[in-house]
């Protein structure tokens, strides 16, 4: 038997897990955050739980809220977040996406060499590199010396082993 | 907590569905997960109504996608990061290292460019003609949306 009573933290909780977009585009258009994608997303989804943290201590002083409220409430939150971050990270970072919005720019076909060139505006698929590498070596994971990328130990080679786990118990034949 | 146990019981058989699921078919990896998510979730619910247990609903389904939705962005970054695959190549040269041309021509514009031009190819978005690769509706239906998303949240560049 399914009980689809609701309570008015849980209702908050999904409220405001449903205004994250509206507060992503309302922050992607302030002047000091253009351009700053991952910043914009960390504000939208800390100002979220912030609205939904004032409304439980506003709540708690009319009548008490259950933590298993609190903690299913965290959890619908956490989860629409990481959701959002998959759907925002596709339209930001996405390769393939990317290759598609370029094709549809260009307004016929472009061959293999032609679309790489005017990929992302023109920059070309060497900008795809040097992003992933800066990102690489500011999160201490490569170092980049004369022209060599290195492993780093112990974060990176954490990272390429928890990886290849992943791999291995996915069963994926393929990956990047 | 029924729900609390219950649900994420149920994500983590959804987890090793997964990884058996992807061992055997053919279709793609990421269709296959999320199909198997909402076929999870389903699941759930249906034993739960089997049992005849009493639960909470929302309890029970925010208690299954917290696990799920977890896995799949975890999911997601394993199968399609390009980051992630060049930590990848580099863990697996000698000395764990490589020249950066070896990397940026051997695998950014070869082979994941390839690998993403096929995949659009497989998936009915583009079509291989004579000048080289022209966008079909399906594709063009596809990048329209996500243009008109970009302009929503202010993206003014992607890739």
């Amino acid at each position: 038997m399914l009980d689809f009573s609701i309570t008015p933290p849980l209702i908050a909780a999904f409220a405001f897990a449903a205004a994250n977009p509206l507060w992503l585009a309302l922050l992607a258009r302030l002047p000091g955050l253009r351009g700053r994608n991952p910043l914009q997303f960390l504000l939208s989804t800390s100002v979220g739980l912030a609205a939904w943290a004032a409304y439980l201590l506003y709540a708690v002083q009319s009548e008490p809220v259950a933590a298993s409220d609190v903690l299913l409430g965290a959890m619908a939150m956490a989860a629409a977040s990481l959701f959002y971050l998959e759907v925002w990270a596709l339209l930001s970072r996405g390769y393939t996406l990317a290759l598609l919005l370029a094709l549809l720019r260009a307004g016929g076909p472009l061959s293999a060499e032609a679309l790489a060139r005017v990929y992302r505006g023109g920059e070309g698929l060497g900008w795809v590199f040097r992003h992933r590498v800066s990102g690489l070596v500011r999160a201490g994971l490569i170092a980049r010396d004369n022209g060599i990328l290195a492993l780093k130990a112990p974060l990176g080679v954490m990272l390429a082993v928890a990886c290849k786990a992943c791999i291995a118990f996915l069963g994926l034949k393929r990956t990047g | 907590m029924f729900e609390l146990v219950a649900g994420f019981t149920v994500a983590l058989a959804y987890v090793g569905s997964v990884a058996l699921v992807v061992r055997r078919a053919e279709a793609s990896p990421a269709a296959l997960a999320i199909i198997l998510a909402v076929d999870g979730h389903l699941v759930l619910l249906a034993v739960v109504l089997v049992l005849g247990v009493p639960a909470s609903f929302w309890a029970l389904s925010i208690s299954y996608w917290f696990v799920a939705v977890s896995f799949l962005m975890l999911f997601g970054a394993v199968y399609k990061s390009i980051s992630l695959r060049m930590i990848l190549n580099l863990y697996e040269r000698p000395a764990r290292s490589a020249p950066e041309d070896a990397v940026k021509s051997g695998y950014v514009e070869a082979d994941s460019f390839e690998s993403r031009l096929a995949v659009m190819v497989r998936s009915g978005f583009v079509e291989e003609v004579a000048g080289g690769y022209l966008l079909l509706p399906k594709g063009r239906r596809v990048a329209g949306v996500a243009a008109a998303l970009q302009k929503a949240f202010a993206i003014e560049r992607s890739g």
